[in-house]
């Protein structure tokens, strides 16, 4: 029997599952459903994660649930994850207070591929809550603005009460280097901005240079087929199409197949995918009918 | 609470409307007493859209177990009228109504190709919701409706050179 010493160096896989642990360093209320989660590791060092990447957020009694980062990697002291109340774990993640500890592990998935964006005007389409996981490519871009060409946002809230980061709308409306256009699908008596969904002022609103613009999309399913047709419409190549589908994210490592699109992992080979790679993929409901029998 | 679903069958019954109000408009101007040359095109672009309402129709039947996950009811109907905003009418009266209302043949053919391209803008957004083997049909409507275009263009040439 050999020694101890004498085995191979093998990769210890317990560091995928072991969660580390992060403080709570200040919440905020973005809407009646979403708060915001300002976190450091306690450990002190950073995640180091891409725009677009996701992490693992547990709670010991609650569970573990996959989150999209919403912060830029640019911003280093912290970073930050936005929470919308929908199960037992996210309902418990409302009720945390500044101090509070919670697991995280990450991060996961690939991101926007900021590296082949570099020198590209840079067109983010967001639909509701897909703002939260767009906010950290935004921030990314305002903070190395001079790598970018233009920014545009398109962002569509279904009422104004739930837009997100208002105060982060009214920081990017007021640079002269973005251009922005919100929208709301029902206005309220006070909302004096656009009414309708996020494709009109994308088709009426947004000239671009399609041969030079990449665009990141992140909505509801129902959004991203007819944000395809606005796009390819003005002349944009599926290539340079960027959606993000975060949608059934469960063990974020490719184990539990809930994310599965055909042959791919969303939580594995995305959540971040060209148009052209979903184009054949028929369980890609955004952009296809389920029953599509092209493989 | 179970979540909301879009039922796809709903856009073809948009798709049938936007035929009906362009057969309306056809028909109206026709029964309006348009000379012959208008006539001729009307005639021909009203068949046409005669053939597409029952393409459109057997569309609809196969399509009827596909449903798409919103996040409140009636999102994928707010996204579908957000891309027949450019709609040329809204309801078959208006369409009739309009036939009755031109002023002369050139607007008349002004307001049917309008008519036709609001159509291709709505055709290409829906060849995203149907089923590869039916892609073909919506593109075989949509290249019929281009070619409405073209005839009702140098109709409208024809007009012009007569006026001036």
């Amino acid at each position: 029997m050999r020694a101890a010493d004498e085995l191979p160096v093998t990769e210890d896989i317990t560091r995928f599952y072991r969660p580390e642990l992060a403080r709570v360093i200040a919440k905020q209320r973005l809407s009646e459903m979403m708060v915001l989660l300002r976190l450091q590791l306690n450990s002190a060092e950073t995640l180091d994660h891409g725009p677009g990447q996701f992490l693992q957020i547990s709670l010991p009694g609650y569970g573990e649930a996959p989150i999209s980062f919403c912060s830029s990697p640019t911003r280093t002291e912290s970073f930050e994850i936005c929470v919308a109340a929908v199960g037992n774990l996210s309902q418990a993640m409302h009720h945390l207070r500044p101090g509070d500890f919670v697991g995280v592990r990450g991060p996961y998935g690939h991101g926007f591929p900021v590296n082949d964006m570099r020198g590209r005007d840079i067109l983010c389409i967001a639909g509701g809550i897909g703002l939260a996981p767009l906010r950290s490519l935004i921030n990314y871009v305002a903070d190395r603005r001079s790598e970018f060409g233009r920014m545009i946002l398109v962002y569509g809230a279904r009422k104004p009460g739930e837009r997100l980061f208002k105060d982060d709308l009214a920081v990017w409306d007021a640079r002269d280097d973005f251009e922005t256009r919100y929208t709301v699908d029902e206005a309220d008596a006070d909302w004096t901005g656009r009414t309708g969904v996020v494709t009109i002022p994308l088709r009426d609103e947004v000239e671009i240079d399609p041969g030079r613009t990449t665009a990141a999309v992140v909505g509801p399913p129902v959004m991203y087929r007819f944000v395809a047709a606005e796009l390819l419409e003005k002349g944009m190549v599926a290539e340079d199409i960027l959606f993000s589908l975060e949608r059934r994210f469960k063990c974020g490592m490719g184990k539990c197949g809930h994310c599965q699109l055909n042959d791919l992992y969303v939580c594995q080979d995305g959540p971040v995918f060209r148009y052209s790679q979903l184009l054949g993929r028929s369980e890609a409901i955004e952009v296809w009918a389920p029953e599509d029998e092209r493989k | 609470m179970s979540k909301p679903l879009f039922q796809a069958a709903e856009v073809l019954d948009m798709a049938i409307d936007i035929e009906r109000q362009g057969l309306a408009f056809y028909t109206g101007c026709i029964a309006a007493r348009a000379s012959e040359a208008v006539s001729e095109v009307f005639e021909y672009a009203a068949d046409q859209e005669r053939r597409h309402i029952e393409l459109f129709a057997r569309m609809k039947q196969d399509l009827a177990e596909y449903t798409v996950p919103e996040s409140y009811p009636g999102e994928t109907l707010s996204y579908l009228r957000g891309f027949t905003k450019t709609r040329v009418f809204s309801t078959i009266d208006e369409a009739t109504c309009s036939a009755e209302a031109v002023r002369d043949e050139l607007e008349a053919v002004e307001m049917a190709i309008e008519l036709e391209q609001s159509a291709i803008a709505f055709y290409s957004g829906i060849k995203q919701i149907v089923r590869s083997s039916e892609q073909d049909v919506v593109e075989e409507i949509i290249a019929e409706e281009h070619r409405h275009i073209r005839r009702l263009l140098q109709l409208k040439d024809a007009l012009q050179y007569q006026d001036d």
